[in-house]
């Protein structure tokens, strides 16, 4: 009996230290201390930011090269390219038999980067550059070298077809007896999933080998692949347990996990920019609906309420800060988008487009409508077809 | 103290009923989710012997009725449940390999229409293991509406390899 008050004591101890937020005991010195103001940038510093001058390319297709290099940037609405002694950044370089050596430096004469671009070909090499150019002036990802994957009926049977970012250079990918569908595109790799079995599998095609193999031949259902942005791991839909999950491959090892435990029909998984999280939609028996879940913990898999009773085909932003889905409004499908992970949702299109997807920078947004491909800008709300007149296009998915 | 250790036995007491009750709970309806789901899932065999509807239509035939779902769903109703027992049953004794193939309506989002296809394949699958036919004689796909030259509507088709 005598512990007895001891015994309380302790329990009192515990207690407050449960009640007692983790903050509360450790005072944040920091913020004590006066900060100095950031100096104030003024507009003309904000102007000057991203001028860049093209300089001089040596080497008998440097002429050609810097052209293209000018011509490339100067389409572009956050750069703005200068006379040399203007500008903030100066590219130079030297180009032989279309081989790119660049220079990147400040008006200071910092080099801010210095590189060589040997692919087969100037074209390609002054799309990787000009992309390159951006990301250091902009801080965003440029589309010159992104490409987009979809799928195209227009041969009799659904095939992947690849183009680039503004719709041009269209190119058939597969010829697969019974179709391919559902791509997904890396800077490396095109999966997708293939009927040249008989059955859907999903298949890995080396975009600069040319070789194919398959990497989810399970029996049953293998698609909707999604790379992670390690480029390492996929997700996918396999169904060989005896229902359909969501599972995650190591491509090196081949390893496969299962990432649900679904009773219903979960589908279409896309991840979060940080590789740990997945989001993919599952009709549990009531309409199809969004579930986040992580990719390497056992933890289940949480529903997003997206408010919307029937919603498909999710995909985070680059900055994983929204997702954009298919949702059925009314009698017709459109393509929605969402903060993540709450605010309120806008309706980007209707009329039956559907399977958005991000560009690389996150300003604008990718999908199928009408059977054409349209790349809507998400400020402005401007939009174009960039690819039509090939048959029913569906199935789009952005370069990751 | 005496009063003191009631209240505490008292409390503990009620806490470990409430714990119980919500214990009960939950089981109760985990326990309806996997009754109600048919939960006891078999895993698929392999296929690669399998004929396939898109390499080799002339070694499948056409087995029974073509069973047809409402839009989103994939459980069979009753009526549909002792269509397919009635149809396994002269499987029973000599189970042939089958391949139970899943089909969704032509404009379904592709990807859903997969998963949806296959999963009202498995919902016929799942009838004819209850029904005692062998798991690994039981091949299903999933086409979504990619194959419209075999179906692009709502259905399931049930076919016997040869």
């Amino acid at each position: 009996m005598s512990s007895n008050p001891c015994r309380l004591l302790l329990f009192c101890a515990t207690a407050l230290t449960l009640v007692m937020p983790e903050h509360a005991s450790a005072v944040d010195w920091s913020s004590l201390w006066k900060r100095k103001p950031a100096k104030s940038r003024t507009r003309q510093d904000l102007e000057t930011a991203r001028t860049l001058a093209v300089g001089e390319f040596t080497g008998a297709t440097g002429m050609t090269a810097a052209r293209k290099m000018s011509e490339r940037l100067a389409s572009h609405e956050e750069l703005r390219v200068l006379e040399a002694k203007a500008a903030r950044f100066l590219l130079t370089g030297r180009s032989v038999g279309g081989r790119i050596d660049a220079k990147l430096t400040d008006r200071e004469g910092n080099v801010i980067f210095e590189r060589t671009y040997a692919a087969p070909g100037l074209e390609d090499n002054v799309k990787a550059l000009a992309d390159d150019v951006l990301f250091a002036v902009t801080g965003r990802a440029g589309l010159a070298s992104s490409q987009l994957a979809f799928v195209s009926d227009v041969s009799g049977t659904k095939q992947i077809y690849v183009c680039d970012a503004d719709g041009s250079n269209v190119e058939q990918v597969t010829r697969h007896p019974g179709g391919a569908v559902a791509p997904a595109i890396s800077p490396d790799f095109l999966a997708f999933t293939g009927y040249s079995s008989g059955f859907p599998n999903v298949m890995l095609v080396d975009m600069g080998a040319g070789a194919e193999r398959r990497i989810a031949g399970t029996p049953g259902l293998n698609s909707g692949v999604a790379f992670a942005p390690d480029g390492r791991r996929v997700a996918l839909t396999m169904c060989f347990v005896g229902n359909p999950e969501i599972f995650v491959i190591d491509l090196p090892t081949s390893h496969a996990v299962c990432v649900t435990e679904s009773m219903g029909t979960p589908a279409d998984p896309a991840w979060h920019p940080d590789g740990r999280r997945i989001i993919f939609s599952s009709n549990e028996g009531d309409g199809p609906q969004l579930f986040v879940v992580e990719a390497d913990t056992e933890a289940a898999a949480t529903k997003w309420a997206c408010g919307y009773s029937f919603a498909t085909d999710p995909e985070w932003s680059p900055d994983g800060k929204q997702v954009a889905f298919t949702a059925r409004l009314g009698l017709d499908f459109g393509v929605v988008v969402k903060p993540y992970p709450s605010g309120s949702s806008r309706v980007l299109q209707k009329g039956g487009a559907q399977h958005p997807t991000w560009s690389p920078d996150g300003r604008s947004i990718a999908y199928a409508q009408n059977g054409q491909l349209w790349i809507q800008d998400i400020a402005t709300g401007k939009r174009r077809s960039v690819v039509s007149g090939r048959g029913e296009i569906s199935e789009p998915r952005w370069m990751r | 103290m005496d009063a003191l250790m009631n209240a505490r036995f008292q409390f503990m007491s009620r806490l470990s009923l409430a714990l119980i009750a919500m214990l009960t709970l939950c089981q109760c309806s985990l326990l309806d989710r996997v009754v109600n789901s048919s939960a006891v899932i078999y895993a698929l065999p392999p296929q690669e012997k399998m004929p396939s509807l898109l390499t080799h239509p002339d070694k499948l035939t056409p087995a029974g009725p073509v069973i047809t779902f409402s839009p989103n769903r994939f459980l069979l109703t009753a009526r549909q449940r002792a269509q397919l027992q009635a149809l396994g049953e002269q499987w029973k004794e000599e189970t042939p390999q089958m391949l139970i193939v899943g089909f969704a309506r032509r404009g379904t989002p592709a990807g859903y229409a997969r998963a949806l296809s296959q999963r009202r394949a498995e919902s016929v699958r799942q009838v004819f293991i209850e029904q005692g036919i062998d798991a690994a004689h039981l091949h299903s796909t999933g086409y979504g509406h990619d194959q419209p030259g075999l179906s692009s509507e709502d259905t399931v088709k049930i076919y016997i390899a040869q």
